[in-house]
């Protein structure tokens, strides 16, 4: 199925790939979400008014994907050049954005790879994340590994087999095998760990 | 327990506002703790600073100052600067400027460097006061007090004094006295020694 740039189409069930041309709308015509069975190809910027449920999606060129809802692919979502910003919740096989990643409702995905920024408004449950900029979240995370350019901010948990930071992580606390950070590290909770290497200022605070 | 790890490697400054358990500790700076510090080996390029009691099984090295609020357990205690503790339970002891105790250390062997300075009673098997050091009352085994150097008390089974030493109040010794010339001081040689306040 085709969308035509700046339409706006309702869409119930897709058994088939679909393409939005650039700067549609899409919604559900009944129900609270949307589902392809096939792969979703977006030409440029898009809002969602609804959740989506697809096997894969990408993104030609660069642009900001909008999910008024959750975002749950079964494989691959790919927006090498642009923004996805998903109300709801994440989920995914792998993910790889260029420039940001927002998850209202926290995100779930094997790997994630992100450009620029990254913000969950939940908890993060990725094997790996790796993040060029900042990364924000709300709630926990859990993961194997994890490695952020700039500053990482966590306010629920932390559980991880490695922890790389290039500049500055403020986290609450949690469990952290392997912990590097260039800059500062900051943990306002009980911590345990097995490696702590920081280049500059380490503050570790506990409160019982 | 707040923060437990095994090795812990910082470049710049550690705080620490809780209690932290760990075997390694390597810090460039300084090192803050404001509840118990437990770890088999620390090295401390600046400052150590540590509220409450604290634990090193293996090897202390701090460049400059080690101050502990409560009670210092630790096997080998090096500082550059000066030791400052309740009370320090250690295999050996080596400072280089101050050794300030209320209760006392006690160790296997015990090192002030010149000009040095120890206020709190020193006990332990071997005791080495640098030149133009100073300490208050000293209960050893051995111990050598080097040139112009003071002691307000000693207590030792030896005591070998180089020349320009004083004693400001008794000596007492049990086996052997060695005086340089010019040492003077009041000695007696006893059969039993005091009991030691640590």
């Amino acid at each position: 199925m085709r969308i035509e740039p700046r339409k706006t189409v309702e869409i119930d069930v897709l058994e088939e790939d679909l393409f939005v041309g650039a700067y549609s709308t899409i919604k559900a015509k009944t129900g609270e979400a949307i589902i392809v069975k096939g792969n979703v190809e977006f030409e440029r910027d898009c809002n969602i008014l609804s959740s989506l449920r697809a096997y894969s999606i990408s993104l030609e060129n660069g642009g900001k994907i909008n999910v008024q809802g959750d975002l749950i692919v079964e494989k691959s979502v790919r927006l090498e050049d642009g923004e996805l910003l998903v109300s709801g919740r994440l989920e995914a096989e792998d993910v790889d954005v260029g420039k940001l990643v927002k998850a209202g409702n926290g995100l779930k995905c094997r790997s994630i790879s992100v450009g620029g920024g990254l913000e969950s408004g939940g908890d993060v449950d990725a094997e790996n994340i790796s993040v060029g900029g900042t990364m924000s979240v709300q709630g926990n995370v859990k993961g194997s590994r994890l490695g952020v350019g700039g500053t990482l901010t966590v306010k629920g948990l932390t559980e991880l087999e490695k922890l790389e930071v290039g500049g500055v992580a403020r986290i609450n606390g949690g469990i952290i095998m392997d912990i590097n950070v260039g800059g500062v590290f900051e943990s306002a909770g009980k911590l345990v760990f097995e490696r702590l290497n920081v280049g500059g200022v380490a503050r570790l605070k506990v409160v019982d | 327990m707040g923060i437990k790890g095994t090795h812990v490697s910082v470049g710049g400054v550690l705080n620490v506002d809780g209690s932290m358990e760990v075997d390694e500790v390597r810090v460039g700076g300084t090192v803050e703790v404001k509840g118990f510090f437990k770890a088999k080996k620390v090295s401390v390029g600046g400052r150590l600073k540590v509220d409450e009691n604290a634990s090193v099984e293996d090897r202390l090295e701090v460049g400059g100052v080690v101050k502990i609020g409560g009670e210092l357990k630790a096997g080998m205690v090096e500082a550059g600067g000066a030791l400052e503790a309740d009370a320090c339970f250690a295999d050996g002891v080596k400072v280089g400027g101050k050794v300030e105790t209320r209760r006392g250390c006690r160790s296997k062997t015990f090192e002030i460097g010149r000009k040095g300075r120890v206020i709190g009673p020193v006990v332990a098997e071997y005791v080495k006061i640098g030149r133009d050091a100073s300490v208050e009352d000293v209960y050893a085994g051995r111990l050598e007090l080097l040139e112009n150097s003071s002691a307000r008390n000693v207590y030792a089974r030896e005591a070998y004094l180089k020349h320009g030493c004083r004693v400001s109040g008794e000596l007492l010794y049990v086996e052997k006295l060695e005086l340089e010339r010019l040492t003077q001081i009041n000695s007696r040689k006893v059969e039993k020694l005091p009991e030691p306040p640590v």
